[in-house]
């Protein structure tokens, strides 16, 4: 492999930036979307969409499938977010602070209480649940695109779904 | 998309999994994504790849001394480098970690501490040992793919293990759980900063993606019971945070002028003292001609306070955390034996 480019960013050709536009406009809606059932709050959830397309701009030219890649390197950069703030969140809950950012209102109370307990679930389980029942994807898409094992994909929806039956049934 | 396993509208899901992917749905279709543009990123001119061969290794080995410092691991020899910064370790050197696990098939404290910690500074000696063993073992298998990343080949081991190394920095368990003993010894540990560029952890990135060595396996099979107790870690925390304990921790903290961030509860002052530098900056225990901070060969008079405050809070959650560590144990006694032998053939 060659050395890799000093600036791939700024080096791009034109046909490059025309295929990126037409992908980030076809595509950045629903990412940001996913994103935000993954981390606290939408401004967060813009800010990484838009790391992961810095990322994918970079790479565009090693990338086969470009949509997939996106998704992957959305939903790895909210996990790490997430895991990151999930110590944060149990202190908030325990003091009883009522400005949790984990807040939700979808306007329908069954539905807001569902993804309530989605939100309160752990970053790994919560990329689990979110990508096998929002994003549609199998178990061993989910596990490539949280870069684990399918075994283990299957435990933590196993788990994650005990844990909202808990809570919400 | 398809597949016997799919879908929330396929043949095996419950009405329970259809709500659930209603709900998320639902909320995700209220969400109103005003249009924005891209905004290409600006040329990286501070911590780009350095075309130097000389200066970016120079960086690795300064990074490498400080995690070896940090995990107090000096013993511990890594990858060894001439002097020219050219790593010569391969396949068949020996591991710089000596590590035997129960033959009885019992769980050992060590491993306990890495994969469960319930005090700081058994965390951070046990972190020393299995972070050196496996990013070792990963800087041997991955070095051939990072170099047909274009990385030279005597760069790419460090660079695998620099990687590791530096994730392990601000791991779950180090933020929950301080090495107080070590930070009134010798201050807070810095913040690492990465010594990789770009190209260098996309290189590491798409290689760790396709590693299959053992060591790799063991990696990607032990963070997430390290990341399942780290959020036990969180609860005990919030909890003790909730009571006297955590009063009289914060009044004494307050009372020597600790700094914090703002962030409830012990986190804040622990990023403050990290904000606050290895000098150690703070108020009533700076006064002129004080000695403070790391060029007095120890823990500033900041840190000593930091942990002598924080000492009954920790002691605290370390109580807390016993009774949890047990149901942890038991839950994942085969997972956890297994792993321990593993880390044991491979290291």
């Amino acid at each position: 492999m060659s050395k890799p480019k000093a600036d791939p960013v700024q080096n791009a050709p034109p046909d490059v930036v025309r295929s990126f536009n037409e992908l980030y406009a076809d595509t950045r809606v629903a990412m940001v979307r996913l994103a935000s059932l993954l981390v606290a709050s939408r401004a967060e959830a813009e800010e990484l969409t838009q790391d992961a397309y810095i990322d994918l701009f970079r790479q565009w030219d090693e990338v086969l499938n470009p949509a997939g890649f996106l998704r992957t390197l959305v939903v790895r950069r909210c996990t790490r977010s997430r895991r990151r703030q999930v110590t944060e969140r149990h202190k908030l809950q325990v003091l009883g602070r009522r400005d949790d950012p984990f807040a939700v209102a979808s306007g329908e109370p069954e539905l807001d209480e569902t993804v309530a307990s989605v939100r309160r679930l752990t970053p790994e389980r919560r990329a689990v649940v979110v990508l096998r029942f929002y994003e549609d994807m199998s178990h061993s898409q989910i596990a490539a695109a949280l870069d684990c094992s399918v075994a283990t994909v299957r435990t933590r929806l196993h788990r994650a779904l005990v844990e909202l039956r808990r809570e919400i049934e | 998309m398809s597949g016997p396993e799919r879908g929330p509208s396929g043949p095996e899901d419950t009405p329970f999994e259809d709500r659930i992917a209603e709900a998320l749905r639902n909320v995700s279709s209220r969400m109103d994504v005003p249009p924005r543009a891209f905004e290409p990123p600006a040329p990286c001119r501070h911590r780009g790849h350095s075309a130097d061969p000389v200066r970016a290794p120079l960086r690795w080995v300064a990074a490498a001394a400080l995690v070896i410092g940090i995990t107090g691991l000096v013993a511990l020899t890594p990858p060894s480098i001439n002097d020219d910064f050219v790593v010569t370790g391969s396949e068949d050197d020996e591991s710089p970690v000596a590590y035997d696990a129960p033959a009885d098939g019992s769980l050992d404290g060590l491993f306990l501490d890495y994969v469960a910690p319930i005090n700081g500074d058994d965390r951070r000696r046990a972190e020393g040992i299995f972070i050196v063993g496996y990013s070792w073992a990963r800087s041997t298998t991955m070095k051939d793919c990072v170099h047909r990343r274009g990385l030279s080949e005597a760069e790419s081991p460090w660079v695998v293990a620099m990687a590791d190394w530096y994730a392990a920095n601000g791991s779950p368990a180090e933020a929950g759980l301080p090495a107080l003993q070590a930070i009134a010894e010798g201050g807070l540990d810095r913040p690492l900063q990465d010594p990789a560029s770009f190209e260098m952890r996309q290189a590491v990135e798409r290689c760790d993606a396709t590693d299959k060595s053992k060591a790799s396996r063991w990696k990607r099979q032990v963070e997430p019971l390290q990341e399942e107790f780290a959020e036990t870690v969180g609860r005990v925390v919030a909890v003790v945070e909730s009571g006297s304990v955590w009063q009289r921790a914060r009044n004494c903290l307050d009372d020597v002028g600790a700094p914090t961030t703002g962030a409830p509860g012990i986190e804040g002052y622990v990023a403050g003292l990290a904000v606050d530098g290895p000098t150690g900056r703070f108020g009533a225990l700076d006064r002129p001609g004080s000695k403070r901070g790391a060029d007095d060969g120890g823990g500033s008079a900041a840190s000593k306070a930091f942990a002598a405050c924080a000492m009954p809070f920790y002691a605290e959650v370390e109580r807390g955390l016993v009774q949890p560590r047990e149901a942890f144990v038991e839950e994942h006694r085969d997972d956890l034996v297994r792993l321990q032998t593993d880390f044991a053939d491979f290291a």
